[in-house]
C-alpha cells in the first residue's frame, strides 16, 4: 500500500469524529462536509475504497433514471458498448434482428439480480419501457422509443425474452437500449415501482434499487453520494467494496485532494489545474472530445445574414484555432461540422480558414463597402450575438467582435441570462448569431438541430435558425431510415457535405472532458467516447475498479 | 398590549398573500420556462413533444390564475409543492437550507445590534471627540459602499492574497484543524459583512436617540440629584434612548434577508437565498414561491419582535397607553 492511503485513512477518522459530535446531539450543521462517511458493510472485507470528485452540478438531483440522468453505476441498460463503441449484450443475452429491421427479439440474461436481491426477467424490462412511454410519467426521454410520431410495441415472449416491434426500420435503435448518454434506457425494478402513484413524488426516486455494479447507500444533497458493491452483479463481483462521490467546492481543492492521494479521480476544466495534473508524475490526464460543438448559428431569416458572401466572410475573418486555444483551453479541439468524432463525422466538409483578405474581398464583391464598419445602400454590416454566460462564451463573443472589426462587421455583444436565452432564441428567435451548444448522445442525429421541420419547435432541441436546405432534409431523413451503418454513413456524409457548404454556423471547438486519476486506482476500462461516460467519471466497465485505499 | 399584538399577528395572513401574489406575478412575467430550464439546463435533452406533454402534465399551460390558486390550495393546507428541478418537496428542500441562513443571520443581527448600540452610546457620551468623528466617517463610509463589494474586496484580501480564511462556503473539504475551527473560519467573513452593513444602521440611530435623552430634562435633574455621571448615562440616559432605537429591530432583520441574497451568493453560502437565487435562475416556480414565503415570514417575525421588545421597555406601552 502506497503512502497515499494515509491521508485518506485520516480523512475516515475525522468522520468519525463527526459522528461522535452527531450522537452528542449537538447536530451543527457541521455534518455538511463529508463528516459521516457510512462504514462498509463487512470489515473483512479487502477490496479498497474508491474516493471520487465531482462539481454538485454532476450530482443527480433525484435517482430516477426516467426523469434525470441518474445512471451513477446503479443501472444497466439491455446494451452496452465496446470499446469502438460497438453494442455489446450488457442485461441482454443476445438479440435477433428480422429481415425488414422492424422486429427485434431480445434475450435476456438469467443470472441478473436487483439490489434487493430479486431477479430481474422480461417484466422488469417491459415494464421500464411502458414506463417510458406512458405519458403521465414527465419523463423527458420518451421519445427513443417513438419513431416517426408512433410508439415501439414491446411485448414479453417469455420470462426471459421481450420483443419489440419498431413502425418503421431505424438503423439507431440497438443505441437506444443502452443507459448512455441521452438515451438512459435502465432497467427498472416492477414490484418496486409499481407501488408509486405518481413518478414525480416516489420515494424511489430518494432509495434507488437497479442492477448495477454499485447499490445505494446514502445520499446528502450537494454534498455526497456513497454506494456499496452489488456482489451478486451478473458482470461479476465488484473491485472495490466502496465507493464514495464527494462534490468539491473548486477545483483547487480538488486537484490538492488527488495530489495527496485522499481521493482517486476528478474532472478538471481550468488549463492551469489540468497542467498541473499533468506535472505530477503520480497523476495520469485522459482527455475526451465529445460530439457537442459549440458553434455560433447564423439566423437565416435575417436579410444580411441570408447573404452567402456575408456568412463566409465572418467564417473566414475568425481564427477559430486561435480563439479557441486562448479562450477556451490549449488542448480544445476546434471543429468544422455538427458531427466530429466517430464513424458518422465526414472528415472531407469544407472548411472555411482563417483568410481576413479573403473575407475583406468577399464583403467588397457583395457590395458592403467603407472604411470602419461597411455599409450597403446606406445601411451598416451591424450584426448582435446573442450569448449566455456559459464556460466561455462571453470571451469567445469578444473575441469574434474584435476579429470581425477587423474587416469591417461592427458585432454588439448581447448576453442574457441563460431562461431569458432560451427564450429569446429558440422560441422568439429574436438573434441575429447566437453561441450555444450543437451535438447529441450516443446516436449521430443531428436531424432534429437542422431539418426544416423542426424549425418553429422552440425548444433546445430545434432549428431556431430557419436553416433549410431540401437536399440536406431529404438526406438526414435517408439516413435516420437506414438499416446498416454503411448506409447511414453515407447519407450522413452527405448531409455534412452540403450543410456546412452553406456555411450556417461558425463551428468552434468541441466539448472536451479532461480526467485526473491519481496512482492507487487499477482496472481501468476506458470509454471510447463521453457519450458512453457516466456523469460518474470515464469507467466503461466500473465494477472492473481497484482500489489499493482502504 | 394584547391587541397591539393580535393586531399584528392578524396582518400575517393578508400580507402573506400579497407577497405570494407578487412574485407569482413577477416570476411569471419574466422571460423563460422552468421545463425547458430542466432539460436543457441538465445532461438531458428532450425532444419539442416531451417538453411540451410535461409542461401539460405540470399545468404549466393553465391560465394563470388556475395556477396560482392552485398553488394557494395546496399552500394553505401546507404544502408548498414540488421542486421542478430537485423533484423534492420544496419545504423539506427549504428546512435543509434554513439552519445555514438562520444562523448566519442570527449571528450577524446579534453582533451589531450589540457592538452597534455599545458603538453608538459611546459616540453619544463622548460627542465631538476623535472617537465620535471617527465613528461618523466610518458609518457614512459603511453607508456607501455596497455589501457585495465589501464582500469581494474583503475576500480578494484574506482569502486569495493572504490565505487566512476560506473564500467561501461554510465547510472545507479538507480542514486543517478540527472541524469546528474550520466551521469558525468559514463564518468569519460571512458574519462580518452581513454584520457590518447593518452596524452602520445601529450606530448612527444610536448616537442620535441617546443625544437626544442625554439633552432632556429630566438627565439634568437626575445630574442635579447628585447621582454619579455612571448612573445617569446608563440608567436614565440609555435606557431611555433605546426605547425608538428597537423598531430599528424590524427594519434590521428586513435588511438582513434582502442582503442575505447578495451574502450567501458571494459567498457560496449553502444557505435558503443562494437556494432561492438559483432557483429564479433555473425558473423552479415552486422554490420560488416558497423562498420568498419564508422571507417575507422572517421579515414579518422580525417587526413582531420589534413590537414585543418595544412592549419591553417602553412601561408606557406595557401599561396600555400607546407612548409616543
Amino acid at each position: 500500500m502506497s503512502d497515499f492511503c494515509l491521508s485518506r485513512r485520516r480523512l475516515i477518522a475525522t468522520s468519525l469524529a463527526g459522528a461522535g459530535a452527531l450522537v452528542a446531539g449537538s447536530r451543527l450543521p457541521d455534518d455538511a462536509f463529508f463528516g459521516v462517511v457510512p462504514a462498509a458493510a463487512q470489515d473483512a472485507d479487502d477490496r479498497g475504497i474508491l474516493m471520487m470528485l465531482g462539481t454538485t452540478a454532476q450530482f443527480p438531483k433525484t435517482f430516477n433514471p426516467l426523469l434525470t440522468d441518474a445512471r451513477v453505476w446503479l443501472y444497466d441498460g439491455l446494451v452496452r458498448f465496446d470499446e469502438n463503441m460497438n453494442p455489446i449484450p450488457d442485461l441482454a443475452e443476445s438479440w435477433d434482428i428480422s429481415k425488414d429491421g422492424l422486429v427485434y427479439t431480445i434475450k435476456l440474461r438469467k443470472d441478473v439480480k436487483f439490489h434487493d436481491g430479486t431477479p430481474m426477467t422480461a417484466d422488469d424490462v417491459l415494464y421500464t419501457a411502458q414506463l417510458t412511454l406512458d405519458e403521465s410519467v414527465n419523463s423527458p426521454y420518451r421519445d427513443k422509443f417513438i419513431i416517426n410520431g408512433k410508439p415501439v410495441v414491446w411485448e414479453k415472449v417469455d420470462d426471459y425474452t421481450v420483443k419489440a416491434t419498431l413502425p418503421e426500420p431505424s438503423g439507431s435503435f440497438l443505441s437506444k437500449l443502452s443507459r448512455a448518454d441521452e438515451v438512459f434506457f435502465c432497467i427498472l425494478p416492477k414490484h418496486i415501482l409499481e407501488q408509486c402513484s405518481d413518478m414525480q413524488t416516489c420515494g424511489f426516486n430518494q432509495q434507488p434499487v437497479g442492477t448495477g455494479p454499485f447499490k445505494f447507500n446514502e445520499y446528502v444533497a450537494d454534498q455526497r453520494l456513497v454506494l456499496d458493491a452489488h456482489d451478486d452483479y451478473h458482470q461479476g463481483k465488484p473491485g472495490v467494496k466502496q465507493v464514495v462521490r464527494l462534490a468539491y467546492p473548486n477545483e483547487q481543492s480538488a486537484l490538492a485532494a488527488l495530489k495527496s492521494g485522499e481521493i482517486d479521480i476528478t474532472a478538471l476544466r481550468e488549463a492551469g489545474n489540468v497542467k498541473a495534473a499533468e506535472d505530477d508524475k503520480n497523476i495520469t490526464v485522459h482527455r475526451y472530445d465529445s460530439n457537442w460543438i459549440f458553434a455560433g448559428r447564423f439566423n437565416m431569416a435575417n436579410p444580411i445574414l441570408q447573404e452567402q458572401a456575408v456568412r463566409e466572410a465572418i467564417a473566414h475573418a475568425i481564427d477559430r484555432e486561435n480563439l479557441v486555444k486562448a479562450a477556451v483551453s490549449p488542448t480544445a479541439t476546434v471543429g468544422n461540422s455538427p458531427i466530429s468524432i466517430g464513424w458518422a463525422a465526414n472528415p472531407k466538409v469544407p472548411v472555411f480558414g482563417y483568410d481576413p483578405d479573403k473575407a475583406k474581398s468577399l464583403l467588397e464583391q457583395a457590395g458592403w463597402t467603407g472604411d470602419g464598419t461597411r455599409t450597403k445602400d446606406g445601411k451598416p454590416l451591424s450584426l448582435g450575438i446573442t450569448i449566455y454566460p456559459d464556460y466561455a462564451a462571453p470571451d469567445i463573443a469578444a473575441a469574434m467582435q474584435q476579429y470581425l472589426k477587423q474587416v469591417g462587421i461592427e458585432l454588439n455583444i448581447n448576453q442574457l441570462e441563460e431562461a431569458t436565452f432560451q427564450d429569446d432564441v429558440y422560441k422568439n428567435k429574436n438573434f441575429d448569431i447566437y453561441l450555444d451548444w450543437q451535438g447529441f448522445g450516443v446516436d449521430p442525429d443531428i436531424a432534429s438541430r437542422w431539418s426544416t421541420s423542426t424549425e418553429n419547435a422552440g425548444t433546445y432541441l430545434s432549428n431556431p435558425s430557419s436553416y433549410s436546405n431540401a437536399k440536406v432534409d431529404a438526406a438526414l431523413s435517408a439516413a435516420a431510415t437506414a438499416l446498416t451503418q454503411d448506409e447511414r454513413k453515407q447519407h450522413l456524409w452527405d448531409a455534412q457535405a452540403l450543410l456546412t457548404a452553406d456555411v450556417p454556423a461558425v463551428w468552434l471547438y468541441l466539448w472536451q472532458a479532461q480526467m485526473a486519476v491519481g496512482p492507487n486506482i487499477g482496472g481501468l476500462s476506458l470509454p471510447a467516447s463521453t457519450a458512453d461516460m457516466d456523469n460518474t467519471g470515464i469507467f466503461r466497465e466500473p465494477w472492473k475498479v481497484t482500489s489499493t485505499c482502504k | 398590549m394584547h391587541q397591539i399584538l393580535l393586531r399584528r399577528l392578524l396582518m400575517v395572513v393578508p400580507t402573506l398573500f400579497v407577497v405570494s401574489v407578487l412574485s407569482f406575478a413577477i416570476m411569471r412575467a419574466a422571460p423563460g420556462d422552468p421545463i425547458q430550464m430542466y432539460v436543457a439546463g441538465g445532461l438531458s435533452k428532450g425532444s419539442p413533444q416531451d417538453i411540451e406533454r410535461i409542461r401539460q402534465n405540470l399545468g404549466l399551460n393553465d391560465p394563470l390564475p388556475a395556477q396560482y390558486l392552485r398553488w394557494l390550495g395546496q399552500a394553505v393546507r401546507g404544502n408548498l409543492g414540488y421542486s421542478l428541478t430537485n423533484q423534492r418537496p420544496v419545504l423539506a428542500l427549504i428546512a435543509e437550507k434554513l439552519p445555514a441562513s438562520i444562523s448566519l443571520m442570527g449571528i450577524s443581527l446579534l453582533l451589531s445590534m450589540t457592538v452597534g448600540i455599545a458603538i453608538g452610546a459611546l459616540a453619544a457620551i463622548r460627542q465631538y471627540t476623535w472617537f465620535d468623528y471617527a465613528t461618523t466617517i466610518f458609518a457614512v463610509l459603511g453607508n456607501a459602499l455596497p455589501s457585495f463589494w465589501i464582500a469581494m474586496i474583503l475576500i480578494w484580501l484574506f482569502a486569495v492574497q493572504l490565505g487566512w480564511l476560506p473564500t467561501g462556503q461554510m465547510h472545507s473539504f479538507r480542514p486543517d484543524g478540527p472541524v469546528w475551527l474550520d466551521t469558525v473560519k468559514h463564518y468569519i467573513l460571512p458574519v462580518f459583512v452581513t454584520a457590518f452593513v447593518s452596524l452602520i444602521y445601529w450606530v448612527r440611530y444610536q448616537r442620535a436617540s441617546m443625544l437626544e435623552v442625554l439633552h432632556q430634562d429630566y438627565i439634568r435633574t437626575a445630574r442635579a440629584k447628585g447621582l454619579t455621571e455612571r448612573r445617569v448615562v446608563l440608567f436614565h440616559g440609555w435606557r431611555n434612548s433605546l426605547i425608538p432605537i428597537v423598531t430599528l429591530l424590524g427594519f434590521s432583520v428586513s435588511n438582513l434577508v434582502a442582503g442575505s441574497y447578495v451574502i450567501e451568493v458571494v459567498f457560496s453560502w449553502p444557505g435558503m437565498a443562494q437556494f432561492g437565487f438559483d432557483a429564479i435562475l433555473k425558473r423552479d416556480y415552486p422554490v420560488i414561491m416558497g423562498v420568498t414565503l419564508f422571507s417575507a415570514l422572517f421579515i414579518i417575525a422580525g417587526n413582531l419582535l420589534a413590537d414585543l421588545a418595544y412592549i419591553v421597555i417602553n412601561p408606557q406601552v406595557a401599561a396600555g397607553q400607546r407612548g409616543g
